[in-house]
């Protein structure tokens, strides 16, 4: 008995170590083509197995990390889930900024790269509607284009994305320092250029969990489960893989989202204009959760009492922050609601 | 439920749990008004040893004719300023070819309409 124990938690030490260790693993698998670049962006067209409907889904994704969480692996894509149930996919990936991109703002990313990406998207698929889809920061730039935006936009869909910045139950100290002037971050911004990606991980780290250790014990727990293990590679890799951020951007969202709530308080002008939500009028669904340290529900859910939209729904998410990319239950009740607002082809 | 199992049910709940006390001990340490302060002006003292170090590696580039980080980025940037004017010109194209075709189509329906009408 004590001798087949320590063979059993032998082999998991070593299965987990072998996950550890082993080198990155494949991801972002499903087929796609660039249709269009611009400085470090592209925008990837990933056609539909067979298209079911006319309006094709955008994907924006954050500046903090990289995209391919939508496409961690067989099994595990949203992308490969959408493309399986018929809609045609595009997602704006903005690649990783160098120095040369320390002056990019949100007006940058909002006006030059997923603005022209949703009208390339549009030309390119030759469909008279899109429907957008914003994670995280990428939810709240997709707030802000929508409310700004010219471009026909018939589903929005903001996926843990902050709007309300109000609501910082966890460093509200900070918050209070910067609203009162007691503090400023501009002087090492400016310098930096970019924030490197260790001091994003390191910063955002500390904000969700200073120390990190369940998931390896998870990881230990289902160590004998080659399957669990090569998905918890996967997102240890993505979650690992922070990219750097413009100091420009960031020094305006901490001014604009965090210190003004721009969104909230309409204070927010993108290139001179006002970024007022009550102009948004397409079919809205907002995703918050319970259990997310990093985008509390309360920060998402006050959307639904600003936009225009007489077609919102509000879906409480079961899991944390990235939930959404894997979660099976999660991706159903996402292409229930897009599929009667996506235009069906009909067949035959 | 093997015995081995259930050791590390109980090993990651109370490991999640502990993670839970430890993180929000820390968050609670680094939320304190002194600590804020501190950070900020440990941020501002070290952006001005940074800036002071590029200006002087400014000012050294010109005798040692060696270009700076800021030249590359400016370099880059109008490389991206001449790819936004191409890439305006090819959306204007698109847009064009476009619109021809749907003329084209336009012409040859009332051509046809025409000749059925005869």
């Amino acid at each position: 008995m004590a001798s087949e124990m320590d063979e059993l938690f032998n082999n998991r030490l070593i299965n987990v170590f072998k996950t550890v260790t082993s080198p990155a693993p494949e991801v972002g698998l499903t087929p796609r083509q660039a249709v269009w670049k611009k400085n470090k962006a592209t925008l990837w067209y990933y056609p539909a197995q067979q298209k079911k409907y006319d309006t094709p889904l955008y994907f924006i994704y954050s500046l903090i990390n990289q995209p391919f969480i939508l496409d961690l692996g067989p099994g595990y894509s949203l992308i490969q889930f959408f493309n399986e149930k018929g809609y045609d996919i595009y997602l704006l990936d903005f690649g990783i900024p160098t120095y040369a991109d320390k002056g990019l703002t949100m007006a940058d990313y909002i006006l030059r790269y997923i603005k022209k990406g949703v009208q390339r998207a549009l030309v390119h698929s030759g469909a008279s509607h899109i429907s957008v889809i914003g994670f995280c920061m990428g939810g709240t730039f997709a707030s802000i284009y929508a409310a700004i935006a010219d471009e026909p936009i018939q589903n929005l869909v903001l996926a843990v994305a902050p709007i309300d910045f109000s609501h910082f139950p966890i460093f509200d100290e900070w918050q209070n320092s910067l609203r009162n002037g007691e503090i400023d971050f501009d002087a090492i911004l400016d310098t930096v250029g970019v924030v490197p990606p260790d001091l994003m991980r390191i910063g955002l780290r500390v904000v969700a969990s200073p120390v990190y250790v369940s998931p390896y014990l998870s990881l230990l727990r289902k160590g004998n489960d080659e399957e669990y293990a090569l998905k918890w590679k996967r997102f240890n890799f993505w979650a690992d893989s922070h990219i750097p951020f413009s100091g420009a951007a960031l020094k305006q969202m901490i001014q604009t989202l965090g210190i003004e709530n721009g969104l909230i308080n309409e204070t927010l002008l993108i290139d001179g204009e006002p970024v007022k939500l009550s102009n948004i009028n397409a079919n809205l669904l907002a995703v918050g959760s319970n259990v997310d340290r990093l985008v509390p529900k309360e920060q998402v859910q006050p959307v639904m009492d600003l936009v225009s939209s007489k077609d919102k729904t509000f879906y409480a998410l079961k899991g944390g922050h990235a939930t959404l990319a894997s979660n099976r239950e999660v991706q159903e009740f996402l292409n229930s609601w897009l599929s009667v607002r996506s235009n069906p082809i009909r067949l035959g | 439920m093997d015995i081995t199992q259930q050791f590390f049910n109980i090993l990651t709940r109370s490991g999640f749990q502990v993670e839970q006390m430890i993180n929000r001990s820390i968050q609670n340490h680094l939320n304190k008004p002194a600590f804020v302060n501190f950070a900020s002006q440990r941020a501002n003292g070290m952006a001005k040893g940074m800036s002071s170090l590029q200006n002087t590696m400014e000012m050294l580039s010109v005798p040692f004719n060696f270009p700076t980080k800021n030249d590359l980025a400016n370099t880059t940037n109008m490389v991206v300023q001449s790819e936004e004017k191409i890439d305006n010109l090819e959306y204007q194209m698109i847009s064009l070819i476009n619109a021809i075709q749907d003329l084209q189509t336009n012409i040859l329906s009332a051509n046809q309409t025409q000749r059925d009408n005869r």
